[in-house]
C-alpha cells in the first residue's frame, strides 16, 4: 500500500516552511519543524484547502481558508472549524533527500479516524 | 391592498434609544485601519507580545480577505471612515459610583442599575471600545466563577485564557472575524467551574455612542463540566446619518454535561453595520442554546453555530428577525454534528415590512461517524405587504445514512380569514393585524427574560401602527 | 476482502477516469478552441447565421470564467477533477444513417424493443441521427419532428427564432456556452396551435463513444393549446467503457399559451459519461408544463433544470428521481422562476443513494415583485441506503410579493426501520423487504408518469439497480 518517494532535498526547505507535492494524484505536504521533516495530506480536512497555502508558526499549521489549526507532527486538530484529524504521512531521511511514504487516492477516502 | 404608510420610511424618532450624548473619550485612534492604530490598541492595554502578535498577523488576513460576495450587500461600508477604538475612561468601574457621570447616565436611562437589582447574577456595560463596568454576586465569585472583561481575563487568567482563545473562532475564520481578532477590544470573559450552576443570568450592555464608531466586542466563555449558565446582551446605538459598525466574536466551549444559554437582543439603531461570528464547542451530553433576536441595524450578517464533538451532545438555536424600511437581516445558524447521537434544532422567524428584506441562511451538517444525529429545522416567514422580502438558503449536508433530518420552510402573509375572525370578535383592524405577528412570535418571545419579551412586543406595535391602510 | 478489492478498483477507474492533471490545466487546451468552431461549420456545411451563433456562443465561453467549487452554483461538483477539457470537441468518425429499422445496430434494436408505443421516434447515436419513424398524419398536422441538422438547414427560421434566444443561451453558464459553440446534432420538435397528440414522442439517444464529446440540442415549441408529451431517453451498451465521454446537452421548451407540454428526460449513460444538461422552459399564459428528470447513469451527472413562468395561469409540474450507486455522483439544481401573478409551480425531487453514491439537489424558488398570487411548493426527500452514501440539500426561497403561498420542505434520512420489521413479519427477506419500501418511496413520483409503458420501465429500471 503506497510506497516512498523522494520528493525534496533537505535544504530545499529550510524550518518554518513548507513544500507542496502531487504524487499520483494525492497531494502531500511537507512541513520542516525546527530541522524535523513531517508529511501529511495537504488538504484541510474542513473544506479540502491546500494547506501549505496557510502558514506555520512552530508546530502550528493554520488553513488560510479559515483557518483550521492543525499540530503537524501528529495531524491533531488545534481549533475548530475542522474537526477530523489530518492524515499524516510517513517520512524519513535518506542521505540528504526527504522520502514519503505516499498512500494510494482511495486509501485516502477512508474517513480518518 | 394599499399599505402605502408602509412605504413610508421608518420615522426613527421612534427609535427608543436612538439619543445621544456628547463624545467624551480619554483616547481616540486615528479614523481608518492601519497597523499603527492595531499597535495603538495592543499598547493601550498593555499586552503581552503574543497577543500583539496575534493581532498584527489578523491584520494581514483581514486585508487578504475579499468582502463576502453572498448575503447582504456591504458595497457601502467605508472603512476609512471608522474609528477602530475609542477608550471612555480611564478605567473599569468596580462599582457603579466609579463609573463617570455622562456614562452612568445614559445607562441610567437604559435602564442598567434596575435590571442589576432585579437579582441579576452579574452586569456588565461596554461603553465605545471598552468595558466600563463588570459586576458579579460575591457569592458567585465565591464559587469560583469569574466575570471579567476580557482584558482583565488575559491579564488575571493568562493560562485559562490562551487556552480557548480563538480555539473556536480562529482568526481565518471569516473577513470579519480577523478584524475582530485585529482590533478587539472590550467584552467578557467568563469561566463557570464544574458543577457549578449559576441559576439567573449574567447580562452585559453594549452602547455605541459616537458617530462613525467601530465597537469588536470579543467574549469568551467557558462552562466547566457539569456548568449552567445563561448570559444575555442588549446592543443599542443612537440615530447618526452615517454608518456605525459593530463586529463582536463571541466564542463559548461547553464541556461535559454543561448547559450554556446564550441570548442576545440586538436592537442597534438604522446605521449599524453589525457582522458577528458566534460560535460553541459542545461537548459529550452537554447543550447550548442561542437565542438570537436581530431587530434593529442596517445590516445583520449572524449565524450563531453549535460544534456538537461529544456523543449526545445538542444544539438549539431560536432565531427571531425583524427587517423593516432600509434594513437587511441576514440570519441564520449552523448545526455541525461531529459526534453520534447528537440532536438539534433551529427555530426561525422572520417579519419583513416595506421594502425591508430578512433571509434566513443555514447549515446542518452530519459529519461521518455522527451516527444517529437528528436535527430540525423549521422557517416561517412573514411579509407584511408586497415590497417586503424573504429569502430562505439552507444548506443539508449528511454524510450519515442513520440520520434524521428535517427542514421546512413557510412564507406567508397575514391570512384574510384570521384577520376576519379577529375583527368579527370586535378587534379593529390594527389590533388584528398586531395580534397575528404577537402570535407568530410567541413561540420564541416565550423564552425570552420578561423585561426583553415586553421590549420585543413594544416594538412590534410600533411597528404595526399604520399599517393598515 | 473479496467485496472491498472490487470496490477499490472501481475507485481506482474512477480516479483514472475524472482525475486531470490541475497544476498544468490552462483555461484552453486540446479541441476547444476557435478552429473547431470553424471545421464544425465546414465539415456541416452550415448556413452563415449558424456559423455566427457557434462564434458568440465560442466567444461567451471564453469570457466566462471557468466554475469552481468557490462559486456556489459549483461548490460540489469540482468541474477540475474532470477531463473534459483533453476531451475531442467532435466525433472524428459519425456513425452512418440507416435506411430501415432492421439495419439499426442489434443492441440498440433490443433496446428500442423493451418501449411502448410511440407516435413517433428517433434514434440517435454518438449524437448523430440514424433513423426516425413519423407518421403521415402528424405531417398532416403540421407537426415537424427533425433532426437538429435538418432543421438548421430547412427551417432557418424557426431555428434563428428559437435556437438558443429565449429559455438558454449560451450566457446561462460556461457549459451551455460550451454546447452552443460545438452543439453536434439533437431533435427539434414543432406542434402547430390547437395540434394535440395522445402518444408519446420518442428519442433513443445511445452514446458508446470514449475520448470524446457530443453536445446534442432538444428544441420543443408547442403553439398555442397543443398538447404533446415528448421523450428523450439516453442510453449506453452495457459492456465496460474506458476512456471519459462527455454529454453536454441543453433542451429548450416554449410551451405558447394555454399549451399542454410533458417531457421526460431518462438518463443512464454508461458509467464512462460526465452528463451535463441544462434544461429551461418558458411557459405563456395558461401553460401547463410537467417535466421529469431520471438519472440513473453516468459517473458525474450535472442537471439545471429551470421554469420560466412568465405569464398568469402558467403552471409547472417538476419531477425527478434518482438513484446512486458505486461511485456515482449527482448535482441537480432546479429554478421556479414567478415572473407573472397567478402562476403556480410544484416541484418534487426524490432520491435514493446506496454505496459511496452522493447526490446534491439545491432547489430555488424565486419570486418577483409583483407575482401575486403565487402558489410554488418544493419537496425534496432523500434515502440514505448505506454507510458512505451522501446527500446534500438546499432548498432555497427568495420572495417578494406578499400574497404568495410558498413553501419547501427537505428531508434526508434512512429507511424506516419499522416499517423493514412489518414487512419481514409478513414473511419477506430484508433485502426484498428493503426494495420494496425504495420502490415505494420512489412511487409517489412515478405515479405522477403519464405514460403507462414509461412509468413501468423506470419502476423495472429502479428495481435492476436496487440489485
Amino acid at each position: 500500500m503506497g510506497e516512498f518517494v523522494k520528493l525534496a532535498k533537505i535544504d530545499e526547505i529550510p524550518p518554518d516552511e513548507m513544500a507542496a507535492f502531487v504524487v499520483n494524484g494525492v497531494k502531500v505536504g511537507i512541513a520542516n519543524v525546527e530541522g524535523e521533516f513531517y508529511a501529511f495530506h495537504n488538504c484541510c480536512t474542513h473544506q479540502q484547502y491546500e494547506l501549505t497555502q496557510g502558514f506555520l508558526l512552530g508546530e502550528r499549521l493554520t488553513c488560510d481558508w479559515h483557518g483550521a489549526t492543525f499540530d503537524i507532527r501528529t495531524g491533531e486538530v488545534k481549533t475548530l472549524p475542522a474537526t477530523k484529524p489530518l492524515p499524516m504521512f510517513e517520512v524519513e531521511v535518506r542521505e540528504g533527500d526527504v522520502w514519503v511514504l505516499v498512500p494510494e487516492v482511495d486509501q485516502l477516502d477512508l474517513p480518518p479516524e | 391592498m394599499p399599505y402605502d404608510q408602509n412605504v413610508a420610511a421608518l420615522n426613527l424618532d421612534d427609535y427608543k434609544y436612538g439619543f445621544k450624548d456628547p463624545d467624551k473619550y480619554v483616547f481616540r485612534s486615528e479614523k481608518g485601519l492601519s497597523k499603527r492604530v492595531v499597535e495603538q490598541i495592543s499598547a493601550m492595554k498593555e499586552e503581552p507580545e503574543w497577543m500583539l502578535k496575534f493581532r498584527l498577523q489578523a491584520l494581514k488576513v483581514y486585508e487578504s480577505k475579499p468582502v463576502p460576495k453572498w448575503g447582504a450587500d456591504l458595497s457601502a461600508l467605508d472603512m476609512d471612515q471608522i474609528y477602530f477604538y475609542v477608550k471612555p475612561s480611564e478605567k473599569e468601574g468596580r462599582s457603579w459610583d466609579e463609573v463617570p457621570e455622562d456614562i452612568k447616565r445614559t445607562f441610567d436611562r437604559l435602564g442598567i442599575p434596575e435590571a442589576e437589582r432585579k437579582s441579576l447574577a452579574g452586569v456588565g456595560a461596554q461603553y465605545e471600545s471598552e468595558m466600563v463596568y463588570h459586576k458579579i454576586k460575591e457569592e458567585l465569585s465565591a464559587q469560583g466563577v469569574i466575570f471579567d472583561s476580557i482584558e482583565d481575563g488575559l491579564r488575571n487568567h493568562p493560562d485559562l485564557f490562551r487556552q480557548y482563545f480563538a480555539t473556536v473562532i480562529p482568526m481565518n475564520d471569516n473577513k470579519y472575524a480577523a478584524l475582530n481578532s485585529a482590533v478587539w477590544s472590550g467584552g467578557s470573559f467568563i469561566y463557570v467551574p464544574p458543577g457549578v450552576e449559576v441559576d439567573v443570568p449574567l447580562q452585559a450592555y453594549f452602547r455605541i455612542n459616537s458617530e462613525n464608531l467601530g465597537q469588536f466586542e470579543r467574549t469568551l466563555i467557558i462552562a466547566d463540566e457539569g456548568a449552567k449558565l445563561h448570559y444575555i446582551e442588549g446592543c443599542t446605538a443612537p440615530s447618526y446619518s452615517t454608518d456605525s459598525f459593530h463586529s463582536g466574536v463571541i466564542e463559548i466551549i461547553v464541556n461535559r454535561g454543561a448547559n450554556v444559554r446564550y441570548t442576545t437582543i440586538q436592537n442597534w439603531s438604522h446605521n449599524m453595520y453589525n457582522l458577528v461570528t458566534q460560535r460553541a464547542r459542545v461537548e459529550e451530553g452537554a447543550r447550548m442554546a442561542w437565542l438570537d433576536g436581530n431587530l434593529g441595524s442596517k445590516v445583520t450578517m449572524k449565524y450563531p453555530s453549535c460544534y456538537l464533538m461529544g456523543r449526545g451532545a445538542s444544539g438549539e438555536i431560536l432565531s427571531i428577525a425583524y427587517a423593516g424600511p432600509g434594513q437587511h437581516q441576514d440570519a441564520g445558524g449552523k448545526m455541525i454534528h461531529v459526534a453520534p447521537h447528537t440532536s438539534s434544532e433551529i427555530v426561525s422567524k422572520s417579519i419583513s415590512k416595506g421594502g425591508g428584506r430578512s433571509s434566513y441562511r443555514g447549515l446542518v451538517q452530519v459529519q461521518k461517524g455522527a451516527h444517529n444525529a437528528s436535527s430540525n429545522v423549521e422557517c416561517d416567514a412573514l411579509l407584511l405587504d408586497e415590497d417586503a422580502r424573504t429569502d430562505t438558503y439552507p444548506y443539508i449536508e449528511i454524510d450519515e445514512n442513520d440520520a434524521s433530518i428535517g427542514h421546512e420552510a413557510t412564507v406567508s402573509k397575514i391570512g384574510d380569514e384570521q384577520l376576519f375572525y379577529l375583527m368579527q370578535r370586535g378587534l379593529a383592524k390594527e389590533e388584528a393585524r398586531t395580534m397575528v405577528v404577537r402570535g407568530f412570535i410567541e413561540p420564541i418571545a416565550k423564552h425570552l427574560p420578561l423585561e426583553y419579551a415586553v421590549e420585543l412586543n413594544r416594538l412590534v406595535e410600533l411597528e404595526m401602527e399604520g399599517s393598515v391602510g | 476482502m473479496g467485496s472491498s478489492r472490487v470496490a477499490q478498483a472501481q475507485a481506482e477507474s474512477r480516479e483514472r477516469l475524472l482525475t486531470a492533471d490541475i497544476e498544468t490545466a490552462p483555461s484552453v487546451r486540446g479541441e476547444i478552441g476557435p478552429e473547431t468552431v470553424e471545421a464544425i461549420v465546414r465539415e456541416r456545411s452550415e448556413p452563415e447565421w449558424m456559423a455566427a451563433r457557434r462564434r458568440h456562443a465560442w466567444q461567451v465561453y471564453r469570457e466566462t470564467p471557468m466554475p469552481t467549487t468557490k462559486d456556489e452554483a459549483w461548490r460540489y461538483t469540482d468541474l477540475a477533477k474532470i477531463a473534459w477539457q483533453d476531451l475531442r470537441m467532435r466525433d472524428p468518425s459519425p456513425p452512418e444513417r440507416v435506411a430501415a429499422r432492421g439495419e439499426l445496430p442489434v443492441e440498440i434494436r433490443e433496446e428500442l424493443a423493451r418501449r411502448g408505443k410511440s407516435a413517433a421516434f428517433a434514434v440517435q447515436h454518438n449524437g448523430v441521427q440514424l433513423y426516425s419513424e413519423f407518421s403521415d398524419e402528424l405531417a398532416r398536422e403540421g407537426v415537424l419532428f427533425l433532426d437538429f441538422d435538418s432543421a438548421v438547414s430547412d427551417y432557418a427560421e424557426l431555428m434563428q427564432k428559437y435556437f438558443m434566444t429565449d429559455a438558454v443561451t449560451p450566457e446561462f453558464g460556461k457549459l451551455a456556452a460550451l454546447h452552443g459553440a460545438f452543439v453536434s446534432g439533437g431533435t427539434v420538435l414543432y406542434v402547430p396551435a390547437g395540434v394535440e397528440i395522445e402518444l408519446p414522442l420518442t428519442t433513443f439517444r445511445w452514446l458508446d463513444l470514449e475520448g470524446v464529446a457530443v453536445f446534442p440540442h432538444t428544441l420543443v415549441i408547442a403553439g398555442p393549446e397543443s398538447q404533446v408529451t415528448y421523450i428523450e431517453e439516453c442510453a449506453s451498451p452495457a459492456r465496460a467503457q474506458k476512456g471519459l465521454a462527455m454529454n453536454c446537452g441543453v433542451t429548450e421548451i416554449v410551451a405558447e399559451e394555454g399549451a399542454r407540454v410533458r417531457y421526460a428526460i431518462v438518463q443512464q449513460w454508461g458509467r464512462h459519461v460526465f452528463h451535463y444538461q441544462a434544461a429551461r422552459v418558458f411557459a405563456h399564459k395558461d401553460a401547463q408544463i410537467q417535466s421529469l428528470l431520471v438519472t440513473l447513469g453516468a459517473s458525474v451527472a450535472r442537471s439545471d433544470v429551470e421554469t420560466d413562468l412568465q405569464a398568469e395561469g402558467a403552471n409547472s409540474e417538476m419531477l425527478g428521481i434518482y438513484l446512486g450507486d458505486s461511485d456515482q455522483h449527482f448535482d441537480h439544481y432546479t429554478y421556479q422562476l414567478h415572473q407573472a401573478p397567478h402562476a403556480g409551480s410544484d416541484l418534487l425531487y426524490k432520491g435514493a443513494l446506496k454505496d459511496r453514491a452522493r447526490s446534491v439537489f439545491r432547489g430555488m424558488i424565486r419570486v418577483m415583485p409583483g407575482a401575486q398570487g403565487t402558489d410554488a411548493y418544493q419537496t425534496n426527500r432523500n434515502l440514505i441506503l448505506s454507510e458512505d452514501a451522501h446527500a446534500d440539500s438546499l432548498p432555497n426561497l427568495e420572495i417578494e410579493a406578499d400574497d404568495v403561498r410558498c413553501s419547501h420542505g427537505a428531508t434526508i434520512g434512512q429507511q424506516d426501520e419499522q416499517q423493514i420489521f412489518y414487512l419481514m413479519s409478513r414473511g419477506l427477506s430484508r433485502e426484498q423487504a428493503e426494495k420494496l419500501i425504495v420502490s415505494g418511496f420512489f412511487e409517489e413520483v412515478l405515479a405522477r408518469v403519464p405514460v403507462d409503458w414509461l412509468h413501468r420501465r423506470l419502476s423495472d429500471e429502479i428495481e435492476r439497480k436496487l440489485g
